[in-house]
């Protein structure tokens, strides 16, 4: 659980994922060009969120796993979308239905998913893509 | 048992029942009413019968006597006889005879003294033996010598013991102040006047007739110890005392009426046997001579109403029978029923019991898959990520960082084809169909194939369809089937070379996509394993990828095969997928346009 380093030009990027080993991947990968907050579990995805809210700093992108050791993602990514509009990419390493899929991006829940193992310039380029 | 008569089946029953006891009820008294109908109209055919019979019966005695009348009011009236002719006389007396002889017995002639002046029909001695036999005694003599009139006497019990009735008619002497000179008298046998009678009545009414004078006295009955009796004399009353009495004052009213020129008919009974009275009174030069009647038995009525009755009988005794076969076989059907829903409970139970074991397997199996995906697929992201991340920050390492990075997609692509296997050996298998253009597979392969170019070295890939080719399938599914057959032929296809894909409409609707490659061809020894799990001879493939193509190409309803190419230079693999509809009902139109062309 790590708070970003204050860069305001940048945009900020959450990722919220139960494996540390891919966490730390992740975050290693994007942190020279977003502000970076990492979070272990869905609890404290959506404490650091509030955190971020409550003093006025705006989460543009989440990446959420989908089954997190306390939860699962879905619940997390629609709470957090009733907090804000931020847009939210689901990471999974499940065959999760498509009906759940299709209820979650009806929602709003989630903006995009993709499926692990991802590739790195790939998930770079589609937060790239959801920011503009 | 109490389980066959539901309440339901309980009332069918009885809805059975009732009907077949009300139909019993319906048709017995349809029946009876039929038979008591055509009991009456046939009583009313007797009836009519009898009254016509009796009536043509005494027109025809009226006649027949008429005629024996007119014979002695001409011989009273013969010059003759007035004149005592003797032999002229005789002579027409013995014709008149003849004449009449069907029914007279004989003519005869008395003088005024009432002796026997002539008989006709009676041979010389005898005649010498009767000759002035004196019969003024006789009715037939006193009677017309005193009043002048014709005479018709009753039943008379001759000289001969032969009972008669006698016609007399007197002679009289016009020119000397109506002076009486004897008469002339015909003889009828009862027992003639009798057989003329019955030879008159239709024998299929088995009627009986008899005759009566004018004073009740019987001058014909079959029942011979009756004739000459009086029909309200001791003896007759005696032999209908047996009847009831009811018939009895039917019988003797009757006679009563008839005696008084009243022609009638009534239904009345001797014994056992109904019968039909039918009386006429007998008219003779406008008098009353008798009566005449008849009973008309109601046999052939009576055994028509007995038949019916036995149908009556029959049909009730078939209806209860049908009512009880049918409850029978209604009662078998609901034991057979019940049996057969016992089954289909038992049976229904299994199923479901076998359908939520079944439904927990697939949820135990998609569990599993979904378990072993994450386990499988968690750990190749970091090595992949670190791979790609060592890829860009040391490029002077690179050929060591893509042997990690090749071995590291050799792992991913093994842990997506067991879960494909898993998924498809657990039926779990879901294709996304969507109509597409087939060039959109190559596009979104993972290597890029373009249309024509060099993909590995010298070996070249070619694709040029002479048309667009749009197909209705999972077109994920599809181009892993295309990457695994070009990863197939690239594998194979070491040196320079070309793989080409073709693909080719069928006029059935489906679209025959090949994959033919430049190398070795197919090993015999692997050729009938071809399509089956782990048969690879390449050291980096997973064994998966033909077993896994086959079960998506077959998923969409295609089939899949390969063969050596005939020139001996490398293999194909065909495999053929739906067309899209609108592309299938192109061909579809195109054939019937060829075959009406």
């Amino acid at each position: 659980m790590s708070s970003p380093n204050e860069l305001p030009s940048k945009r900020t990027v959450m990722i919220c994922e139960d494996e540390e080993d891919i966490l730390d991947l992740y975050s290693s990968f994007i942190r020279g060009k977003f502000n970076v907050i990492t979070a272990l579990s869905g609890e404290a995805c959506l404490s650091l969120y509030r955190e971020e809210r409550d003093t006025g700093r705006k989460v543009d992108i989440l990446l959420l796993d989908h089954r997190l050791g306390d939860m699962l993602g879905d619940q997390v990514e629609c709470k957090i979308k009733e907090m804000d509009d931020t847009k939210t990419i689901l990471i999974t390493a499940y065959e999760i239905d498509d009906i759940v899929l299709v209820d979650l991006r009806e929602r709003e829940c989630i903006i995009a998913e993709m499926e692990k193992p991802v590739s790195l310039p790939d998930l770079e380029k589609k937060i790239q893509q959801l920011l503009i | 048992m109490s389980g066959i008569f539901s309440k339901r089946n309980s009332a069918l029953l009885l809805l059975i029942i009732a009907v077949a006891a009300s139909l019993s009820i319906v048709s017995y008294n349809y029946s009876a009413h039929t038979s008591e109908q055509i009991e009456e109209i046939a009583v009313h055919d007797i009836r009519s019968n009898a009254e016509i019979q009796v009536h043509d019966l005494s027109n025809s005695l009226a006649n027949k006597l008429a005629d024996v009348t007119n014979n002695l009011n001409i011989m009273a009236k013969s010059p003759s006889v007035r004149q005592a002719d003797f032999e002229s006389a005789r002579t027409m007396i013995d014709n008149a005879e003849l004449a009449s002889e069907d029914i007279v017995d004989f003519y005869m002639w008395l003088d005024k003294d009432g002796r026997i002046v002539w008989i006709s029909n009676i041979n010389q001695t005898t005649y010498e033996q009767y000759r002035g036999f004196d019969l003024s005694y006789r009715s037939y003599f006193i009677h017309p010598r005193d009043t002048l009139q014709a005479y018709y006497s009753s039943v008379t019990d001759s000289n001969d013991r032969i009972l008669r009735l006698y016609i007399s008619y007197p002679i009289i002497i016009l020119n000397e102040g109506d002076s009486f000179a004897g008469v002339v008298v015909a003889g009828v046998r009862t027992s003639v006047l009798g057989e003329f009678l019955e030879g008159q009545i239709s024998p299929q009414l088995q009627s009986q007739v008899g005759l009566l004078d004018n004073r009740g006295i019987i001058l014909y009955s079959k029942d011979t110890p009756y004739t000459g009796k009086n029909v309200f004399g001791v003896r007759y009353q005696s032999f209908l005392s047996s009847l009831d009495p009811e018939s009895v004052n039917s019988i003797n009213s009757g006679f009563k009426a008839a005696l008084h020129s009243e022609a009638a008919s009534k239904d009345t009974a001797i014994g056992d046997t109904k019968v039909t009275f039918a009386y006429q009174p007998v008219i003779l030069e406008g008098q009353q001579f008798g009566v005449l009647y008849i009973f008309a038995p109601h046999g052939q009525a009576t055994a028509a109403a007995a038949l019916i009755d036995q149908q009556k009988n029959l049909t009730m005794l078939m209806i209860i029978g049908i009512a009880a076969s049918a409850s029978g076989i209604i009662f078998v059907i609901f034991l057979w029923n019940k049996r057969l829903q016992q089954t289909v409970d038992t049976t229904t139970a299994e199923l479901r019991k076998a359908n939520e074991q079944l439904k927990a397997h697939d949820r135990m199996q998609q569990e599993f898959i979904n378990i072993a995906a994450h386990e499988l697929r968690t750990p190749v992201q970091p090595i992949l990520g670190m791979t790609e991340m060592l890829e860009s920050e040391m490029p002077d390492k690179s050929d060591d960082i893509k042997m990690i990075a090749r071995n590291a997609r050799r792992l991913q692509r093994l842990t997506e084809d067991i879960l494909d296997v898993a998924k498809i050996e657990s039926k779990s298998l879901k294709l996304k169909k969507t109509t597409f253009e087939f060039g959109e597979v190559l596009i979104n392969l993972p290597n890029d194939y373009g249309r024509h170019e060099i993909v590995n070295g010298d070996v070249r890939f070619q694709y040029e369809p002479k048309e667009e080719v749009t197909i209705e399938a999972d077109k994920d599914r599809i181009t892993q089937v295309v990457s695994n057959l070009l990863d197939n032929a690239l594998k194979f296809t070491k040196k320079k070379g070309t793989i080409t894909i073709t693909t080719e409409k069928q006029q059935d609707g489906q679209l025959t996509v090949r994959v033919a490659d430049e190398g070795p061809g197919i090993d015999p020894e692997i050729f009938p394993r071809l399509f089956t799990k782990f048969v690879s001879r390449s050291q980096k493939g997973t064994g998966l990828g033909l077993f896994i193509s086959k079960s998506i190409v077959e998923a969409h309803g295609g089939k899949i095969w390969a063969e050596n190419n005939s020139d001996g230079k490398g293999a194909s693999f065909y495999f053929t997928l739906p067309l899209s509809s609108d592309q299938a009902s192109k061909i579809e139109g195109k054939k019937t346009g060829e075959t009406l062309s």
